[in-house]
């Protein structure tokens, strides 16, 4: 009997959607931010969040998420910053015990792409007609919006050497061996790399789930 | 062979077949150990799913602005200290707000250089200063507007406003539509407020701070996006 490594994950894959919790549909967006008072700010030192420390450590990995989940550079740059505004308002809010910072900044950095991206989505777009051609189905467009952002959030996540080969391989067409020969890397070490980093992805799937 | 070997040789018989990358051999092998064993079966086709999910995704390496740094300290702990678009805020709106108001107690003014985007009305990013019409009611109340992409943002210093009042913030477009940005409660004690309306910059013509029941507390009118 073979001992497998992982339990298995909850992740559904069923058309578009992931088994992630859905945003309200057809809802509105919260317009109100956080507002903080003076008064009760304690130094970033106090709070354990050190936001030059942040951008720094997260910076790179986040903006590759809002990137490939807006497709759109300035979009993208707005969305960082968002997320560091948020967790920056709501550093009192973060429990090392339940999470580390880095998953904390990518559960916000997913909230803030999906709302700027909904914003985006309402906005009319020139005229009658080509509106109904561009939104036939508005609610399927969310759908597929929301999946979209959610598999590229989650392969954010994973370490560089575990995207690198799922994104050749599997994204780029690139054959194993060839990889091989760019990184030198066994095909065998590739191919292991592949499945851990689907086992990632569905870990972060269903963990979200 | 022993346990751990074994896991690895999984592992990679996993990995060949999530990229369709078995041989032969190494499919016949695969399909006989899931045979054997229902947990692998399960793990080849929770990896299979997984694999065909990904290939529909897309994804493309990019380096983060250079001032991404800069711009979220000048954004969040900035807020707090002289910062650079506080200090243009600060310059640009003193005069009017010691003429309107009376004193300028939360406008923080400093020389420091860079930050965010300048522009004109309308540039994304950029902060634009609001002068806001004059009030006796002694309160003191700043305000920045920052044009995105996706809306309308505006950046509140407030002291003064009665404390436990929700206030509203609201953005008048041409045709005098309210599209509300959101509300704070007034406070005791300074409070620093971001609030963003669904409605562009070029669209918006006035700024208005009102009770619940609707009386204005703050407007201000504002200058028309060109082009």
């Amino acid at each position: 009997m073979t001992t497998l490594p992982l339990a298995p994950t909850r992740m559904r894959i069923a058309g578009v959607a992931t088994g992630l919790p859905q945003p309200v549909r057809g809802g509105t967006v919260s317009a109100d931010r956080a507002v903080t008072t003076r008064s009760r700010r304690l130094s970033d030192d106090e709070v354990g969040f050190d936001v030059r420390r942040a951008v720094r450590a997260h910076g790179s990995e986040l903006f590759g998420f809002a990137l490939n989940a807006c497709g759109d550079r300035a979009l993208a740059d707005d969305c960082v910053q968002e997320t560091f505004v948020r967790a920056w308002q709501a550093r009192r809010r973060f429990d090392p015990d339940r999470g580390s910072m880095r998953t904390w900044l990518f559960a916000i950095a997913r909230n803030v792409v999906i709302d700027e991206l909904r914003a985006r989505a309402r906005r009319p777009v020139g005229d009658a007609e080509s509106r109904l051609e561009h939104r036939q189905d508005p609610v399927a467009d969310h759908d597929r919006m929301v999946a979209h952002v959610t598999l590229v959030w989650a392969l954010a996540q994973l370490s560089e050497a575990h995207r690198r080969v799922v994104v050749a391989v599997r994204l780029e067409g690139v054959a194993y061996e060839e990889l091989s020969r760019r990184d030198g890397v066994p095909v065998a070490t590739l191919r292991t790399r592949m499945y851990h980093a689907l086992r990632r992805l569905r870990e972060i799937l269903g963990e979200e789930a | 062979m022993s346990m751990g070997e074994d896991q690895d040789r999984l592992a990679e018989l996993l990995g060949a077949a999530a990229a369709g990358d078995l041989t032969e051999a190494e499919a016949a092998e695969l399909d006989a150990r899931a045979a054997a064993d229902p947990a692998v079966e399960r793990e080849r086709r929770e990896t299979l799913e997984a694999s065909a999910l990904v290939g529909s995704s897309w994804w493309r390496r990019d380096e983060p602005p250079a001032d991404l740094e800069h711009a979220v300290v000048a954004a969040t702990i900035g807020s707090r200290r002289p910062t650079p678009w506080r200090s243009r805020f600060g310059l640009a709106a003193a005069a009017v707000a010691l003429v309107a108001v009376g004193s300028v107690g939360t406008v923080v003014v400093d020389a420091v250089t860079g930050g965010p985007p300048e522009g004109p009305p309308g540039t994304l990013g950029a902060h634009e200063p609001v002068t806001f019409e004059s009030s006796s009611d002694g309160a003191q109340v700043g305000a920045e507007l920052v044009a995105h992409t996706w809306g309308t943002e505006a950046v509140l210093e407030v002291e003064g406003l009665e404390e436990g009042t929700s206030y509203q913030v609201v953005f008048l477009d041409e045709e005098g539509r309210q599209r509300s940005a959101g509300a704070f409660l007034g406070s005791a004690v300074p409070i620093d407020c971001r609030v963003n309306a669904a409605v562009l910059r070029e669209d918006v013509r006035e700024l208005l701070i009102t009770t619940a029941d609707g009386q204005v507390v703050r407007t201000a009118d504002l200058p028309t996006v060109a082009g």
